[in-house]
């Protein structure tokens, strides 16, 4: 199908649901208050590493208005893993479960102790202070390197050293060692990155009731709704079909961080036998949930005479924090995005996973590409230079080419090649580059760097996909599964999917989609997954509920159900002047007017991902050092992307806007800094851990470059993840442009950056 | 605490609310009116999304005694649009894609409106400067700004930045 002949798909359309967000009328699960409700609150330690000997809770049990107290004696110890998803489409063989809902043993600043749940906030936040805990305090680890040195504390016993796993990249190939000691050029470097938490706006929040007869409802921000409710099912000795967990809408899906408060939650309604709320303060909610991962890496790459990749090398150590969580998969895609990018016979990837006792790292935004990035696309800078070539050109000469190999499937369409050139085009690459600037203590630079994601998580993790699609008696087309509204505007894209399909318009779709209760199951949302494989079901149900509403009418007309048509919600038959029947009118004689059973019009379909198209973009940078002060200025930002198609261009524009601010700030100044000496999570609200306001954004112009897949619906490929990738190193290169010298810490502060440029690396 | 009868008028209705001295407003709107519309993520007057206006000035709901607002006019998300009819704000939000998750989008559409009322046709950077502490994790701010440009009628700015 040309685009000349798409209706509503690739229309700047209003993101569905946008008319509650703009009026208030938009419910977040703090925003729902049950009759008869308490709150809960909660105890944290304030050591980094302590065994609780004893812990006395009458007090503060006595205490009127509390209704439960809830220590690590009163929960099941049972150990899981919030990440691992269960299911057999996952690989979860490496994922360690590691984790209690409440632990004998904390094991950093801030992890929970006791749970009270009372009548009021004041009661019970008096009723913590009534709990005494009686702790053992131990000595604590704060970095992988303390956390490796012989004789370190164990933050798990299970784990020597406090390395929890030592593992290969399956995906390598070749011999990298050999071919590094063969190649013509080689460069290596070493970086290590910070502690970015989401910090979305929403802070964490869930409410818990139970019903008499026994069924469990909760209300909270989370992306994996089912999956969660097989885990509080479990842990809770409850059947699934019992569990009902609601999210309509949603503060930022950045990442999978939200367990920790749910099961408490569910816990202390049950003790207190009424509805608990339990929101997490600001500082609960960064430190409670999870940040990026803390990677300390080294590359190495080696290059031929002609300027071909022979060799791409890495080894990385990632700091999980307490718990294990995604740190296999998150590092899996790290490795995969550092050694998949481009195009190279020899690939190796070795990596580590340690605990340290700081708050833990998960699944975010990127996973564990933003990192791979920042390193590889400088050492692609310093190749490119040690060959006398063109950055770019070194680029174009390492493409990936139709038959060569996605990070796991063939490519559908190759197009990093074109991307750079429009990239360079729209940047004006060739001219800035040419002109250096400079006045007085300001250093004008230029820089690049390319990035490459996934549409879904399969092989390795598949987003199987099941939903229901109805016509209504009033001509319109409701959509059955279960996808919250985290601000993606997939529901707005899927619509569109279905309106084109079914020749209806963009209104006419609407979702029943905020609760597990009744929904088919579903994987949730992670990986660039949502329009591409929810949008490729929709499109299958679009066309099958199509089918029977043909079929049907065809019976109804006494015609040839393939001389019928839908448009803008009419039956025609081919070649008429005038259409038919409304599908309202259809829909109405089916139920009403036929004679017979009455025919309701439904249909289940299932979609089994078997592809991924990898997106693929550039981000080129302009920045003004002052080499008085280390201060970065960045000038102007050009980011390429490839969708395949963009099913609504205005939020794919918006997705990488969103995207290129958090790779701004983890570049130039996100760090949660946990004390070296006690271990506090330093940066735990918004005065304390600095996220880009409207005044820290550069000049930035978002390109979208379509290119249909294949496999994706209408084309489309995946883009939530996609604006961060690509920001650090582009900025990083634009420095060493501007001075000569690189930095491979994040962020690139200005002290780290004014002791590059005195120490005059590299 | 001893509570207090307070008259609050909020949103052109008059309540009378029993409050304790040290009872915010935003505790006040979303816990005693059900008025949840306006946010509250940072609870130390960093973020900007518990932004409401106070005889149309911007004040932080999250950061101010109810009883020191009695008697005064209080306008929140909830009390902008007439009926069905969207605010020019609201309605340009929507339609240049400035909102995603929607948790920051009160708070960003009240401190729009008081930049509006102070100076109906600002500049892109006025608009940045005036957004300046209304944090929003998914947008970048971009579409943001175009939408109050549009509201103000300055699509020359929308269109120029595309």
């Amino acid at each position: 199908m040309s685009s000349t002949e798409l209706r509503v798909v690739g229309k700047r359309l209003p993101a569905y649901g946008a008319e509650n967000k703009v009026t208030g009328a938009a419910r977040y699960s703090a925003d729902i208050r049950l009759p008869g409700m308490h709150v809960g609150r909660l105890v944290h330690s304030p050591y980094a590493h302590a065994f609780i000997k004893k812990i006395d809770k009458s007090r503060a049990e006595a205490l009127p208005g509390v209704s439960a107290v809830l220590t690590w004696e009163d929960i099941p110890q049972v150990k899981l893993n919030p990440s691992v998803q269960d299911w057999n489409l996952h690989d979860t063989r490496n994922e360690i479960q590691d984790m209690y809902v409440i632990s004998e043993k904390a094991r950093f600043v801030g992890d929970i102790v006791a749970a009270v749940a009372a009548i009021d906030s004041a009661t019970a936040e008096e009723a913590l202070k009534l709990i005494e805990v009686d702790y053992e305090v131990l000595p604590a680890v704060f970095s992988v390197e303390d956390a490796m040195r012989p004789g370190a504390p164990l933050v798990h016993d299970f784990a020597k050293n406090n390395v929890s796993l030592s593992w290969r990249f399956p995906g390598s190939r070749g011999n990298a060692d050999a071919a590094l000691a063969e190649a013509n050029v080689v460069v290596e470097a070493t970086a290590r990155t910070s502690k970015q938490y989401t910090m979305a706006l929403e802070p964490l929040s869930c409410l818990a009731e139970f019903a008499p007869t026994g069924e469990l409802t909760v209300w909270m921000p989370v992306q994996r709704p089912l999956t969660f409710r097989k885990k509080v099912a479990e842990l809770f000795g409850l059947p699934e079909s019992k569990v009902n967990v609601i999210c309509e809408y949603a503060g930022g899906f950045f990442g999978e961080a939200y367990w920790s408060v749910l099961p408490i939650c569910v816990a202390l309604a049950r003790r207190a036998g009424r509805p608990v709320k339990l929101e997490y303060s600001r500082s609960e909610t960064t430190v409670n949930t999870a940040s990026r991962e803390v990677y300390v890496m080294t590359g190495w790459l080696g290059v031929d005479r002609d300027g071909i990749l022979t060799a791409v090398k890495e080894k990385v150590i990632v700091d999980s924090g307490a718990y294990f969580n995604r740190s296999y998969a998150c590092t899996q895609v790290h490795m995969a995005d550092f050694l998949e990018l481009y195009r190279c016979p020899n690939t190796l990837g070795e990596a580590m996973a340690v605990y340290s006792n700081v708050p833990m790292a998960s699944g975010f935004r990127g996973y564990g590409g933003p990192p791979a990035f920042f390193l590889l696309e400088q050492l692609m800078d310093m190749a490119a230079e040690k060959l006398g070539l063109d950055p770019l050109e070194f680029r174009l000469r390492n493409v990936k080419r139709l038959g060569d190999r996605g990070h796991a499937f063939p490519l559908e369409t190759a197009t990093l090649d074109k991307v750079i050139r429009l990239g360079a085009e729209k940047f004006g690459w060739q001219e800035l580059r040419s002109c250096k600037k400079s006045e007085g203590p300001l250093h004008w630079g230029v820089g690049m760097a390319c990035y490459y994601d996934v549409s879904g998580g399969q092989p390795f993790e598949r987003f199987d996909r099941h939903i229901a699609m109805e016509l209504n008696e009033d001509g319109r087309v409701t959509i059955i599964f279960n996808h919250p509204d985290g601000g993606m505007n997939l529901l707005g894209g899927v619509a569109q999917l279905a309106a084109e399909v079914l020749g209806l318009g963009y209104e006419d779709i609407s979702f029943i989609h905020e609760s597990t209760e009744g929904k088919l199951w579903d994987a949730g949302m992670a990986a660039n997954s949502g329009l591409y494989t929810v949008g490729n079901a929709v499109i299958k149900a679009a066309g099958a509920l199509k089918a029977r509403i043909l079929t049907e009418a065809a019976t109804q007309l006494e015609v040839n159900a393939d001389d019928l048509e839908i448009v803008d919600g009419m039956l025609w038959v081919k070649d008429e002047s005038q259409p038919r029947l409304s599908l309202r009118d259809f829909a109405h004689r089916a139920l009403y007017v036929v004679p017979g059973p009455n025919r309701s019009i439904g249909v289940m379909e299932s979609y089994f991902p078997d592809a991924n198209p990898n997106p693929v973009g550039v981000v080129f940078a302009e920045l003004a050092v002052d080499t008085e002060t280390g201060a970065l200025r960045v000038e102007k930002l050009v980011l390429v992307h490839d969708i395949g198609r963009a099913i609504n261009p205005m939020v794919v524009e918006g997705q990488l806007q969103g995207g290129v601010s958090m790779g701004v700030g983890y570049a130039l100044f996100e760090d949660a800094c946990v004390d070296p000496e006690s271990g506090v999570l330093r940066g735990d609200n918004y005065n304390t851990y600095k996220i880009p306001a409207t005044l820290d954004m550069p000049e930035l112009e978002v390109v979208l470059y379509e290119e249909p897949t294949t496999s994706g619906p209408f084309g489309a490929k995946g883009v939530g993840m996609c604006g961060v990738h690509g920001i650090a190193p582009a900025i990083a290169n634009a420095l060493y442009n501007a001075v000569g010298v690189r930095v491979f810490e994040l962020p690139m502060t200005p002290e780290r950056v004014l002791a590059a440029i005195r120490a005059g690396n590299p | 605490m001893n509570k207090q009868v307070l008259t609050m008028h909020i949103n052109g209705d008059t309540y009378d609310c029993l409050v304790t001295p040290n009872m915010t407003l935003s505790e006040l709107l979303r816990e005693q009116l059900g008025l949840t519309g306006t946010k509250e993520s940072c609870q130390v007057g960093e973020c900007g999304a518990c932004t409401v206006l106070v005889n149309g000035r911007p004040t932080l709901a999250c950061c101010t005694l109810a009883i020191s607002v009695r008697d005064q006019d209080i306008l929140t998300i909830e009390g902008l649009a007439h009926g069905d009819r969207l605010h020019p704000l609201q309605q340009a939000f929507i339609d240049q894609g400035a909102v995603q998750c929607g948790f920051c989008t009160p708070g960003q559409i009240m401190m729009s409106l008081a930049l509006l009322h102070e100076n109906p046709r600002p500049s892109r950077e006025e608009v940045e400067e005036w957004l300046g502490g209304n944090l929003c994790r998914c947008t970048g701010y971009v579409k943001i700004v175009d939408a109050v440009l549009a509201a103000a009628g300055d699509y020359a700015q929308v269109e120029e930045a595309k």
